[in-house]
């Protein structure tokens, strides 16, 4: 359909503020938080309620024009990039936290929602909501749904999946179902678990019931130096191994403390090659008895130094200079590529082995922070995309170092999804048999394949290139990576 | 033995994968002729490396075994399996979706599939998730398969994550008046950041709290814990949870119910008016509930009870005909469509069937 029959068509089904198709319009929707891609959709439709969402997937559906939906354009893994025969609808308007059950811990909330909005609501009572990408003071809920979002603190806490209660969800034929019950538990299959995660290929979550927790009372933040990266990864099996959990284990290796220093004037221990960053958290009883135990462990892993946040305003910083690293490196590199596989965790030692070889060898600067309590890589591949060549070496650099994790048998995402960056890799992990009985579940909820067409799957159209590089919120400041 | 399977979804009508036998009523199929797999032909730990948190066994090993290998290694699975000293398996665990009180702590079994195997209902081996603790690649197959009951492939290996054993563990016991009593002082607790592994009402308002950690902490959350509920508490670390006590005879039925978690008191007080139903548990934070029905006949009214609060229930042990769905049953479309996706022949037990067969009998 042409744009100008798309923009007519809809304008019979919604009122005219709805629609955007001015050319500022579409090329702010061009790109998510993977700015390497850029296509502009046929029109933007911004809905003000749930019911015109409704009534759009069903133009959708029955038009057979492809949607995207979209939160705030955070995705690193082009989750979000536009279809070009497409309409994207944001649901940024959809932002009202719909019930607050303080007693039962839980909140229905649209999918516009900002992830940190929710927690600042419900401070007061001593809750939060624990999911927390880096991106949180502007990403969605529903896009933190859509692709299962973690962050830093997922170690203990788990993945966007393990917080979603209940959902309804408009299938990309336009039913809505209701899916999960609002306890955590259901009879028959777990369908909300596969709707968390399934990058806007089934549909579009409409009504979002997710858990709040009792926030920690007290947390107890340290920052251990190593000599080796392997002395740091040590000490992160030592620890696992103890028994603890702790709420979060990051590692940061030399050139991305440079970066944080660089940007926040973050403090670390002098003349080190690794940072390892543990913080505990829980009631006051249990913090404290678990420190014991954690200072002993970091005091026998041959720290050179360890620094204890005293305060919360030491523990904050500790958080902004990991959380920086992101956009910092993207001060000291006008581009770069992050990547977001998994390995196993006794490999993570050899896989920075191999990835600091492979950067020597391809002349590329590589910085490595990484959740490493669970075996989560994000090597930071930097490069100048206005000299020749430089992304496309950058490029294959980040290709060997995604089969690599496959070749460990990890992941080539953790956290990030697979969007339209990683498509070409899923064969890698998974058989032909087994993405066609994915496929087959997806036409089960889509049988036009209008949501987010062309993400996930390995055959999909080929990607409009760009360049690697900071997200335009990145560089005001507004936003940052995990 | 998978290539038979295989062949077996090809070749044959109807196929209807077995385990231990523990929840007979998820595979009831009365007057449908079906060929029955038995899993536990495929048993074994195929990899487990403690220092990854993960276990990679076949379908058809019995809990028992994996709980004996992580005991050497001082872990366990978090999610508190349920029927283990009765052979279960770890594919019917998977299948039956069915996690035990001390899933508080770290989660439900959802929260640990991280990798499955099954063969689809084309005879295809199909793998979903991965080997690590953290994966987002592909749609999330181990979780569609949690509660799957045989209906959307035949598993034939999981990967679960595990965790270290708590050190120490306390149980604690508090009588107390009603249940609107008992669900009060669970929400008390509930709002705390205290490390709780259980928190369970039984049938006589009785409070059971058990919370885990390390030794020299027990004491300070036990005080912890004492100033927060007023009132006597006694600790009761040898006895087993109510929900541990599942067994059924002669014509009696074992209900699990999933309820909203707001609808716990009124749950509990709408069960307890029943006659022929008993109230063996209720996991308020969970929104689960055990129940033990008389027979068949004492169902009607449950359907009533959990029709007005918005609660699903399935029948998990005693004599049924079929997969026995209480309450609401709206997921079943949604699981129906996705069953013909993954098996659009139809050689797996329909979800659907079943559900209307207790519209039309309820």
């Amino acid at each position: 359909m042409s744009r100008d029959t798309i923009v007519d068509s809809l304008l019979s089904i919604l009122p005219a503020d709805r629609l955007q198709n001015s050319a500022s319009a579409l090329a702010a929707f061009q790109s998510d938080g993977l700015t390497a891609f850029a296509v502009q959709p046929r029109a933007i439709v911004v809905p003000r309620s749930a019911e015109e969402v409704v009534q759009t997937v069903q133009w959708c559906h029955r038009q057979g024009v492809p949607f995207v939906a979209r939160g705030s354009g955070t995705s690193l893994s082009g989750g979000s990039l536009p279809h070009a025969d497409g309409i994207v609808i944001a649901l940024n308007r959809l932002n009202r936290v719909l019930e607050v059950d303080l007693p039962n811990r839980r909140a229905v909330v649209e999918p516009g929602v900002i992830n940190s909005v929710l927690t600042s609501m419900v401070a007061h009572a001593g809750l939060y909501y624990a999911p927390d990408p880096s991106s949180q003071q502007v990403c969605t809920i529903g896009g933190n749904v859509a692709f299962n979002s973690g962050g830093a603190h997922c170690l203990k806490y788990g993945m966007t999946s393990n917080h979603v209660l209940a959902m309804k969800m408009l299938l990309a034929d336009g039913e809505l179902v209701d899916v999960g019950l609002g306890g955590g538990e259901c009879i028959g299959p777990d369908l909300l678990g596969l709707m968390v995660g399934s990058e806007g290929l089934l549909g579009i979550a409409l009504e979002i019931t997710v858990k709040l927790m009792p926030r920690p009372e007290k947390f107890h933040t340290v920052l251990a130096g190593y000599d080796t990266l392997q002395q740091a990864g040590a000490a992160v099996a030592t620890i696992i191994g103890s028994g603890l959990l702790p709420a979060a284990i990051e590692i940061m290796d030399r050139l991305s403390m440079q970066a944080a220093t660089a940007a926040v004037g973050a403090r670390y221990p002098e003349n080190v090659e690794a940072v390892l960053i543990v913080e505990l958290d829980g009631s006051t009883e249990s913090v404290d008895t678990e420190r014991c135990l954690l200072d002993e462990l970091l005091s026998k892993s041959g720290a050179s130094e360890v620094i204890v946040a005293a305060d919360a305003q030491e523990r904050a910083t500790i958080w902004k200079g990991r959380k920086s690293v992101f956009s910092a490196v993207g001060h000291l590199s006008p581009d770069f590529i992050v990547q977001d596989g998994v390995v196993p965790r006794s490999q993570l030692g050899f896989a920075l082995q191999r990835i600091e070889a492979m950067s020597r060898e391809a002349g590329i600067a590589v910085a490595n922070v990484f959740h490493a309590g669970d075996g989560n890589l994000h090597p930071l591949i930097m490069f100048d995309g206005r000299k020749p060549g430089e992304l496309q070496n950058a490029e294959r650099l980040a290709e060997k170092i995604v089969q690599l994790c496959i070749e460990l048998g990890g992941s080539i995402t953790g956290e990030h999804g697979v969007g339209m960056e990683k498509r070409q890799f899923l064969p890698g992990m998974f058989s032909e048999d087994s993405l066609d009985c994915m496929r087959r579940t997806r036409i089960a909820c889509d049988p036009k394949e209008i949501a987010n067409r062309g993400k996930m799957f390995p055959d999909a159209e080929a990607p409009a290139l760009g360049m690697y590089g900071l997200h335009p919120l990145e560089k005001q400041g507004v936003a940052s990576r995990m | 033995m998978i290539d038979d399977w295989c062949q077996a979804v090809l070749q044959q009508d109807k196929v209807l994968p077995t385990g231990g036998g523990t929840k007979p009523a998820l595979r009831a199929a009365e007057g449908v002729s079906t060929v029955q797999l038995d899993t536990r032909s495929l048993s074994g730990v195929l990899a487990y490396d403690p220092s990854e948190f993960l276990i990679t066994a076949a379908s058809g090993t019995p809990l028992s075994e994996l709980q004996a290998v992580l005991g050497e290694h001082q872990q366990y699975l978090p999610f508190d399996p349920l029927f283990v000293n009765e052979q279960s398996t770890l594919g019917g665990t998977v299948a039956s979706g069915l996690s035990g009180p001390r899933s508080l702590l770290y989660g439900t079994l959802r929260d640990f599939v991280m990798e499955v195997e099954f063969i689809d209902g084309l005879g295809k081996l199909v793998r979903g998730g991965g080997k690590v603790v953290k994966n987002a690649a592909g749609f999330d197959f181990p979780k569609l398969m949690v509660g799957s009951y045989g209906r959307l492939g035949i598993l034939t290996e999981v990967t679960l994550k595990v965790l270290p054993v708590p050190i120490a563990t306390r149980t604690l016991f508090q009588s107390c008046a009603s249940f609107s009593q008992a669900i009060a002082a669970a929400q008390t607790l509930l709002a705390q950041p205290l490390p709780i592994a259980a928190v369970e009402i039984g049938p006589d308002f009785g409070l059971r709290v058990e919370f885990a950690g390390l030794q020299a902490s027990m004491d300070k959350v036990q005080h912890r814990v004492q100033e927060l509920l007023s009132g006597e508490l006694e600790r009761r670390d040898a006895q087993p949870l109510w929900s541990e006590e599942l067994q059924v005879s002669g014509d009696e039925l074992l209900v699990r119910i999933a309820f909203p978690p707001g609808k716990s008191l009124e749950l509990a007080e709408g069960l307890a008016g029943l006659d022929g139903s008993r109230l063996v548990s209720l996991a308020p934070a969970g929104g689960v509930a055990w129940v033990k029905a008389d027979g068949l006949q004492s169902l009607g009214d449950m359907e009533l009870v959990l029709q007005g609060l918005g609660a699903s229930a399935v029948v998990v042990r005693g004599h049924v005909t079929e997969l026995t769905l209480l309450g609401k049953t709206g997921w079943v479309g949604l699981a129906s469509r996705i069953q013909l996706a993954i098996d659009p022949h139809g050689k797996f037990l329909p979800f659907e069937l079943s559900a209307q067969r207790n519209a039309v009998n309820g």
